[in-house]
């Protein structure tokens, strides 16, 4: 970054921009050269297989009667999409992906940007601690972190719940009501402290005229935090929403995992295990692309409208300044 | 010895790498007609089967390999590797799993390959719940009749008769409980096939095959038939009123229930004497089988729980010789003798002429010298026929057990069948299925 700027700096301060201008040819060399693997990427590993899964959703292995000694692959129109829309266990999964999110999103995004300011506001002592202290979790594989919490979840094998018990308090983490929290709470652990870091950087960003400005109008630190902090990094504040809620809709390795010590979560429980279901128990590659296309347009979807309110939001927010 | 340097570990591994792929390529070559037979099971005791054939028949060799049971994985591995054209000739799946197996076009039709000598020496029975339309999908190797494995001297204890009916049934369940504090049985929420043998009994039809209906037959859904609704409201009543425990099968807590005689009975089919062997070995000497309770006016019958075919794959190019393994497995003494000498099996062979070797293989000192296979016998004389599993029953499965894991948060039994049956249609519909509920 520094690098960077200091050469920013060297080509503006030399005065006059430099008159000589490199040839078309290399310049499209270099635009090849600089798009070329991004582009190549995109196509290889997201366009072709999204094509691949949008063609397979369309089709059927179809058979005719009972189906006995008869399956042909044929065009099946909508039918795969008319059964994913039909089936009880998709919509129940995404009821249980809204309410996770619904509880995750806000907490995260509330959580991370009180910690953010209150690291800013130089208020906590030891602040490279703490912010490694923090941001450790994220570095821990979504797998492993599930493991570790399913460890303190289990009844009979967790210590925390050794000691609840014997302080008399029964709490059944894996039970029906506290499920989707159990959730929450192992992608918080994870999430917090990463979501954290992203504000606290853009909160570095903010001009120091401005809280300086602030503090001279009378503005204590809460009150600066709240009108002058927030409002300058909400664009900051969009994206990360946006990341976390599409992070959210693809809820997989934690119900997975705890699947194994709960029967309560099905091989259905979120979208993203109910398309895995339908391929490889099911065996039904059309239904479980119908699904997948399905849980794209959503992302797509969502992305789309959060980035337009995060592009007004920022502008607005650049008036305000 | 000397620590091996670098490099050699380097050579041994691509050594190893060259002889993986070398009999993967061994493996490719499905298409040979006159290659070796390949074998694919996870029951207990194939490989001394398979060796018990390898040395009787070194010219017609059989290579096996255990593979993970059909729900542990199994049965995408079989999937993956048919689509892939590397499926063994021959593999061994539950009763259960072969509709879809059979509808997704990796179970051979082999009606025309049984001899009409071979189709005689295995039960009518067996043979019904591996045909479909009239077709003949796979070998069966056991049936397994339902039978109630009890600790006589718990009921004793008391003072309660082994119950013959079902209303005596629970009646020695609240008796029990209230006496002793024993559970009489277990309701187990994650075995939806135990349940599904209860219906059975009452000749329920969660799937049936509907022959005329136009364009080739039609499947007919209803997983709360009279028959049905009857057994759920049943077992929901002894939920409800504690008097059976409610543990899921093979879990720790059911074990320790049954090993402390908290839990003083295992309804199972006849293969769970052996496991209950294995799984409960305090237990020896205490243990007695029963016959099922029956339904007071109902023509005496029975529901079957577990039982495993042999499948032979569509593309097997050697499904003769396969079929000749497959009567020998299924018929011979040898074969059985094989099976069961490891001491961990007590399949009921789908064979009546094999009950004899059977029996001497099995050590009957658990169960006080009773002679269990006899038993058996007369119970499978009550065997119900005509009822069919679905195509996707790991899916069925899984959602009846994921609606039976809430009981106790107030779902019934009724309402997981009905929900089982709503995620059951719209993955038949898809598969274009001609498809209609009751």
């Amino acid at each position: 970054m520094s690098a960077l700027d200091t050469r920013v700096q060297g080509r503006t301060g030399r005065g006059t921009p430099e008159r000589v201008r490199p040839s078309r040819r290399s310049q499209r060399l270099a635009v090849g050269v600089l798009l070329g693997p991004f582009t190549l990427l995109l196509v290889a590993v997201f366009l072709v297989p999204v094509l691949y899964a949008a063609y397979l959703s369309f089709f059927s292995t179809t058979h005719s009667g009972l189906g006995f000694g008869t399956a042909e692959t044929t065009f099946a129109g909508v039918r795969n999409y008319a059964a994913v829309l039909a089936d009880p266990g998709f919509v129940r999964g995404v009821g249980i992906t809204l309410l996770y999110i619904a509880l995750f999103v806000p907490l995260v995004v509330v959580g991370a940007l009180v910690l953010a300011l209150l690291l800013d506001s130089g208020l906590v002592l030891a602040r490279q601690l703490s912010q490694t202290v923090l941001f450790v979790p994220h570095a821990v594989p979504g797998i492993i972190a599930a493991v570790i919490w399913l460890y303190l979840y289990t009844p009979g094998l967790s210590p925390v719940l050794g000691v609840l018990q014997r302080l008399d308090l029964q709490v059944d983490f894996l039970g029906l009501q506290l499920l989707v929290p159990s959730l929450v709470n192992i992608a918080l652990w994870s999430g917090l402290g990463y979501t954290t870091v992203i504000f606290f950087a853009a909160l570095r960003a903010v001009p120091r005229e401005l809280l300086e400005a602030a503090s001279i109008d009378g503005a204590g630190a809460v009150r600066t935090a709240l009108r002058v902090k927030v409002p300058l990094v909400r664009a900051t504040v969009v994206t990360v929403v946006m990341f976390t809620v599409i992070g959210a809709l693809q809820l997989f390795t934690e119900p997975m995992l705890m699947g194994q010590v709960t029967p309560l979560i099905g091989t259905r429980f979120t979208p993203n295990m109910y398309i895995f279901d339908a391929a490889f128990t099911r065996n039904n590659y059309g239904l479980a692309s119908a699904a997948s296309v399905l849980l794209l347009l959503v992302c797509c979807t969502l992305s789309y409208l959060v980035s337009r309110g995060a592009s007004r939001g920022a502008r607005r927010g650049g008036e305000e300044a | 010895m000397r620590t091996p340097t670098r490099r050699q570990l380097l050579a041994g591994a691509g050594a190893a790498a060259l002889a993986g792929a070398a009999t993967s390529c061994g493996r490719a070559s499905a298409g040979d007609p006159e290659g070796p037979l390949t074998f694919w099971s996870s029951l207990r005791g194939t490989q001394s089967v398979a060796d018990a054939w390898n040395a009787t028949r070194p010219d017609a060799p059989v290579v096996f390999d255990a593979v993970p049971s059909g729900g542990s994985g199994g049965s995408a591995k079989l999937s993956n590797a048919f689509r892939a054209g590397n499926a063994p000739d021959v593999v061994s799946m539950e009763y259960a799993e072969l509709p879809g197996f059979a509808l997704d076009g990796v179970a051979a039709d082999i009606t025309d390959l049984v001899s009409p000598s071979f189709r005689e020496r295995l039960l009518p029975q067996a043979w019904d719940t591996a045909t479909f339309a009239g077709r003949a999908y796979a070998v069966p190797l056991d049936v397994e009749p339902m039978v109630l494995l009890h600790r006589p001297d718990l009921l004793a204890a008391a003072g309660v008769d082994v119950p013959t009916t079902w209303e005596e049934f629970a009646a020695a369940a609240r008796d029990l409980r209230g006496r002793t504090g024993v559970h009489l049985a277990s309701f187990h929420p994650n075995g939806y096939p135990y349940f599904a043998g209860y219906c059975q009994q009452l000749d329920a039809r969660w799937f049936d095959i509907d022959d005329t209906a136009p364009g080739g037959g039609e499947w007919v859904l209803d997983f709360l038939d009279e028959p049905t609704r009857r057994v759920a409201g049943y077992w929901q009543g002894l939920v409800d009123d504690d008097l059976v425990a409610v543990d899921p099968q093979s879990s720790q807590q059911w074990l320790a229930s049954l090993a402390g005689g908290r839990t003083a009975s295992f309804v199972v089919g006849a293969w769970g004497a052996a496991n209950l062997i294995t799984s409960v070995p305090g237990g020896a000497g205490q243990w007695r089988a029963a016959p099922l309770p029956q339904w007071s006016g109902e023509e005496p019958s029975l529901g079957v729980q577990g039982g495993s075919v042999h499948v032979v794959t569509a593309d097997s190019p050697r499904k003769e010789r396969a079929l000749e393994f497959l009567e020998w497995v299924s018929t011979s003494p040898e074969a059985i003798t094989a099976r069961l000498s490891s001491g961990t099996s007590s399949m009921f062979p789908a064979a009546p002429a094999l009950l004899g070797p059977a029996a001497d293989q099995f050590d009957t000192s658990y169960y006080g010298g009773q002679d269990y296979y006899g038993f058996v016998a007369e119970q499978s004389q009550l065997l119900q026929t005509g009822w069919v599993w679905g195509p996707r029953m790991q899916a069925t499965g899984a959602s009846i057990g994921n609606g039976f894991a809430r009981l106790p948060y107030g779902t019934t039994i009724e309402q997981a069948l009905a929900a089982a049956e709503e995620e059951t249609l719209p993955d038949m519909r898809s598969l274009g299925l001609a498809v209609r509920r009751a």
